[in-house]
């Protein structure tokens, strides 16, 4: 099947900005016309009936059982986790049968798994590119702990951890399929260094520092309208403290899991650096030295300012 | 093995049709009974093993995947690593395995899900993803997607007097019948436990896999067609909320919203689409939604708390009685 409507992945480790980057994508359309009224509505109904992200309407997850399912034609969950990751990169782009805002889709997995044989466990067919989101870890680490009511040593582990998965049990099923992620830097250069697929790389710093500048470069990306009082307007209306307000006030963002008081928490960065001890923040500069580097991260030799991506 | 003449044939009864295995066992499947009436299946389907070499190449079709080819009547699906069928002219399952190494069990799995679903479908019945429950001769249809649940609740049930008319596909006849389908229950590791079950005495799905199947003497079965008096759409109830309406059974009676939950809920809506069963589809579901009420059943996390709540519901009739929700609420 050839696809022909562009699309696009949002790819980040867990907790680094990617539903931010969502919100604001719906945001922009919205502020642009590019939808009309029914169509948002028509997509939210079927995300909602997919259960993923009931305030969003930017395309399901990458993980997604039920869009896996259509595309193989089979239960998925009568396969394991390792035939699984060799044929979900041979699944078609999810057509946006709706509307068009259903073209950008969230993926936590890595690009390659251990059991993918080398191939990307993401379609890349008629892909236009991934926006790659990074966090600095250690912020990562506190928001993890927050999100999975994990304490922060377990999630400095998970960080580190070479097998590291999201829903990798195999003994209950679920909405949506194993994502290998392996450390976070294996992650992060698992997305970087594939040559399958164009690439921005956006830091959850600078749009958090620089929300107009970084926000255009997305939007530029994804050939969205770009124009300054747009971008404006959008960001303004996406700012963490605008989305929080909005969760206390339909209570509650469908991504938040049982247990976790909000999913819009803190959204400010340098948490790690005050929650995390010292041990902990040497064994992540220690693990992922080069990425830090290649990220712009202060590592302990160029402890100092950050550097811009 | 192909054109031997000793090959077994196994002969079963489900979805009130026969079946002619040759060569591949289907313990899955009721035994076909001959009855002294005389009293026969209404059609026979041929299960068998076939060179995909000798099958007609079909056109590409607007709803294919790189894994499945549809046209009418004709639907071909791959799967990486276990093998390819193709399922003809709604009388006919052809497969043949990727390699030796593949189990009966492996074949099994995918042809007793898909390859069946597909028939069904190309003989124009109206195919659910769900499962569906006998009571006092009245059945419901439990309907969720994949991870949704499903199987857990039909155990629940079954352990609470409810028979099982049919798990994973539910065939429904115009008039309103639930037909038994296949009589047995896909567990996860964790939901076998939680019952009570001990995993490691029962036979996984596939080789290596932590999903077991229940089927046999672990199965109450119902096996006559029964009238449908209540569809209901699984939804886990999150464990923080504190809205009582999360925990009460709401009947959905918004038409547009009844109509597009329900299409959500068909066997793989893409079969119907390539299998060109759409225009049918659509009448049977528009009758099923005008005939029995759907509803969203709100199970609790945890078995324990599940079969708790269970048993202060009355499924035949909550959903007819259930209040509907408000118009934002799932």
């Amino acid at each position: 099947m050839i696809n022909l409507e562009p699309y696009w992945y949002l790819a980040s480790y867990p907790k680094s900005g990617n539903t931010w980057c969502r919100v604001f994508i719906t945001e922009l359309r919205r502020l642009a016309n590019l939808d009309s009224a029914e169509a948002t509505a028509a997509a939210q109904q079927e995300e909602q009936e997919l259960r993923l992200n009931r305030d969003l309407a930017t395309g399901s997850i990458v993980s997604s059982r039920h869009w896996l399912d259509d595309q193989l034609g089979i239960d998925s969950s009568d396969l394991s986790w390792a035939e699984l990751d060799k044929v979900r990169g041979r699944a078609g782009h999810q057509r946006a049968l709706y509307a068009e805002c259903l073209r950008y889709h969230k993926v936590h997995d890595a690009f390659v798994s251990r059991d993918s044989a080398g191939r990307p466990v993401v379609p890349v067919e008629g892909c236009r590119g991934a926006v790659v989101v990074v966090r600095h870890p250690a912020d990562v680490a506190v928001s993890l702990s927050h999100f999975f009511s994990w304490p922060l040593e377990r999630c400095v582990a998970f960080l580190l951890n070479e097998e590291a998965a999201l829903c990798r049990s195999g003994r209950r099923g679920g909405q949506q399929v194993r994502q290998f992620m392996g450390t976070w830097a294996n992650h992060v250069h698992s997305w970087l260094d594939q040559q399958h697929l164009p690439v921005l790389l956006l830091r959850y710093e600078d749009l958090l520092a620089h929300p107009h500048t970084q926000f255009s470069r997305l939007a530029g990306f994804l050939d969205l309208p770009s124009d300054a009082s747009l971008i404006a307007e959008a960001v303004a209306n996406t700012s963490f403290s605008t989305l929080r307000a909005k969760e206390d006030e339909e209570g509650g963002f469908r991504e938040r899991p049982d247990g976790c008081d909000r999913f819009f928490r803190s959204g400010r960065s340098g948490e790690g650096r005050e929650q995390l001890n010292l041990e902990q923040l040497a064994q992540l500069e220690k693990a992922f030295d080069s990425t830090f580097r290649r990220c712009g991260y202060p590592t302990a030799a160029t402890a100092g300012p950050e550097a811009t991506c | 093995m192909e054109g031997s003449s000793t090959l077994q044939r196994h002969q079963h009864h489900a979805f009130s049709l026969h079946w002619l295995s040759e060569g591949l066992p289907l313990p899955e499947l009721p035994q076909a009974q001959r009855s002294a009436s005389g009293e026969t299946a209404n059609a026979s389907i041929t299960i068998r093993e076939e060179d995909p070499q000798h099958w007609p190449e079909l056109a590409v079709g607007a709803h294919d995947t790189p894994f499945l080819q549809m046209a009418r009547g004709d639907l071909r699906l791959s799967v990486e690593g276990i093998g390819r069928f193709r399922i003809s002219n709604a009388e006919q399952i052809a497969w043949q395995r990727a390699d030796q190494n593949v189990s009966d069990q492996d074949l099994r799995t995918f042809l007793l899900g898909s390859a069946v679903g597909a028939l069904l479908i190309q003989r124009g019945m109206l195919v659910l993803h769900g499962n569906a429950l006998e009571r006092d001769g009245q059945a419901i249809v439990c309907l969720g997607h994949s991870g949704a649940g499903k199987s857990t609740l039909a155990y629940a049930l079954m352990q609470q007097g409810w028979r099982l008319l049919a798990d994973d596909l539910v065939a429904i006849t115009p008039d309103g019948q639930v037909l038994p389908g296949i009589p047995r229950i896909k567990l996860w590791y964790d939901a076998a436990r939680a019952f009570g079950l001990d995993p490691d005495v029962l036979p996984p799905i596939r080789q290596g896999m932590q999903k077991y199947l229940l089927l046999g003497e672990a199965i109450e079965r119902a096996e006559q067609p029964c009238p449908l008096r209540a569809l209901y759409l699984i939804r886990q109830q999150r464990r923080d909320s504190n809205d009582p309406d999360d925990s009460r059974i709401s009947r959905i009676s918004n038409q547009k919203r009844a109509a597009l939950a329900l299409r959500n809920q068909a066997f793989r809506p893409r079969f119907v689409r390539g299998l060109g069963q759409e225009g049918g589809n659509f009448i049977a579901l528009a009758r099923l939604q005008q005939s029995v009420p759907l509803a969203v059943l709100p199970t609790p996390r945890g078995i324990p708390d599940m079969q708790e709540w269970l048993q202060e519901q009355s499924l035949l009739s909550a959903a007819a009685q259930a209040r509907s929700a408000g118009e934002d609420a799932e």
